[in-house]
């Protein structure tokens, strides 16, 4: 409803709400005082909705019981319990398949590392990185080259240093 | 730091450190800082947060449900939810806006699920209908002031029984604007809805309390 059709005698019961709250702008909250001290049947809905507004004010505040916060510190620490055993949980899954995760990640670095150093062996003559086939006891250094063979054994290559 | 930029009462200006956070370089409120602080590790900030919001919290869930228990639960869980929330929090709004928005949901969310915790009762019978063991009246000379009390405890629990009659999303508006005092753009801000909305929830729910009230007032 705007200002002008107020002006002429509509109501204005659709923005008393909003005029009780200070939300309506300055010359259209003129406007629905103007109206208001005018027509008795919104002046009427006016007093009843501030009288809800009063009843709704007059029901006193509760405050937190003696046990609120104890009671909140005790969900904290159930949940963070619960989190913490869901690592240890996941950290047992995870130390379950140890060996198989060992023995995967020695491979792939055996298989990367060979890889890389072939390539990059086969087209130039760099004396520092030769190539797989002349230079096996440079890769004899490394002790998970040493132990190829336990790649049978699960148990072994996890009990192996550093893994 | 953090604590470095701490100036005036109640404010606070961020001169950076805050990452990537919306009102880094604007002004900020104390209560973000301290859920900041709280993020960093220190858990004095948000038992000072705790400390302050904890009755208006518990209150207002107690205007949306009300039941007292239940009340606390809810706050409780909207509590749990800023603590555990704390490595994701970005000052991209008031803190206090952030903390109702969730009071929010919590309430419009957990509630069915935490009342099936308590028994349900009917507010519109007594408590007690077994006339054995009623308690027997005795007049006395504080008999009229145990009656204002009853009246009064009467009238405020048919105002609760109103308030229950209201849809949720009214209920929230009327709250957050009578007891709260929020404004329009502050209610849509923690309601996540438009001014526009919160003015006819607020609207249409004065109206229904004023037909649910209407031999009260």
């Amino acid at each position: 409803m705007d200002i002008k059709k107020q002006k002429t005698g509509d109501h204005v019961r659709d923005l008393i709400s909003a005029f009780m709250d200070g939300e309506l702008p300055v010359r259209q909250a003129a406007a629905v005082r103007r109206h208001l001290d005018e027509c008795p049947a919104c002046r009427k809905e006016y007093e009843a909705l501030t009288s809800v507004d009063h009843l709704l004010r007059g029901v006193p505040a509760v405050s937190p019981s003696a046990d609120f916060s104890r009671n909140f510190w005790k969900k904290v620490n159930a949940v963070e319990t619960r989190r913490s055993r869901g690592l240890m949980g996941l950290m047992g899954i995870l130390g379950s398949w140890r060996p198989v995760l060992a023995a995967a990640s020695a491979l792939v670095i055996v298989v990367a590392g060979s890889v890389f150093l072939y390539h990059s062996g086969s087209d130039n003559n760099d004396p520092v990185m030769p190539g797989i086939a002349e230079n096996m006891t440079f890769y004899g250094d490394y002790e998970i080259v040493q132990n190829l063979e336990l790649f049978e054994n699960w148990e072994e290559i996890a009990s192996l240093d550093g893994i | 730091m953090l604590h470095a930029v701490l100036r005036g009462p109640g404010l606070v200006e961020s001169l950076g450190g805050l990452g990537p956070d919306k009102m880094t370089g604007e002004r900020m409120d104390a209560d973000a800082a301290l859920m900041l602080q709280f993020k960093e590790g220190h858990e004095e900030a948000f038992l000072k947060l705790f400390a302050k919001y904890q009755a208006p919290i518990i209150n207002f869930c107690f205007r949306f449900c009300s039941e007292r228990t239940l009340a606390e639960d809810l706050a409780q869980e909207v509590f749990l939810r800023v603590y555990r929330g704390r490595g994701r929090y970005r000052v991209e709004a008031r803190f206090s806006t952030w903390l109702y928005r969730i009071a929010v949901n919590v309430c419009l969310n957990e509630t069915r699920k935490l009342r099936k915790n308590y028994g349900t009762y009917s507010l519109d019978q007594p408590a007690n209908d077994d006339p054995d063991s009623r308690v027997p009246e005795f007049p006395d000379e504080n008999q009229v002031l145990v009656d204002d009390a009853m009246v009064s405890h009467q009238r405020d629990e048919r105002i609760h029984r109103a308030l229950q009659t209201l849809p949720d999303p009214q209920r929230i508006a009327l709250v957050l604007r009578i007891y709260d005092e929020f404004p329009y753009d502050e209610i849509a801000s923690r309601m996540n809805v438009s001014e526009g909305k919160v003015k006819t929830l607020i609207f249409r729910g004065r109206r229904r309390l004023r037909e649910a009230l209407e031999g009260v007032l």
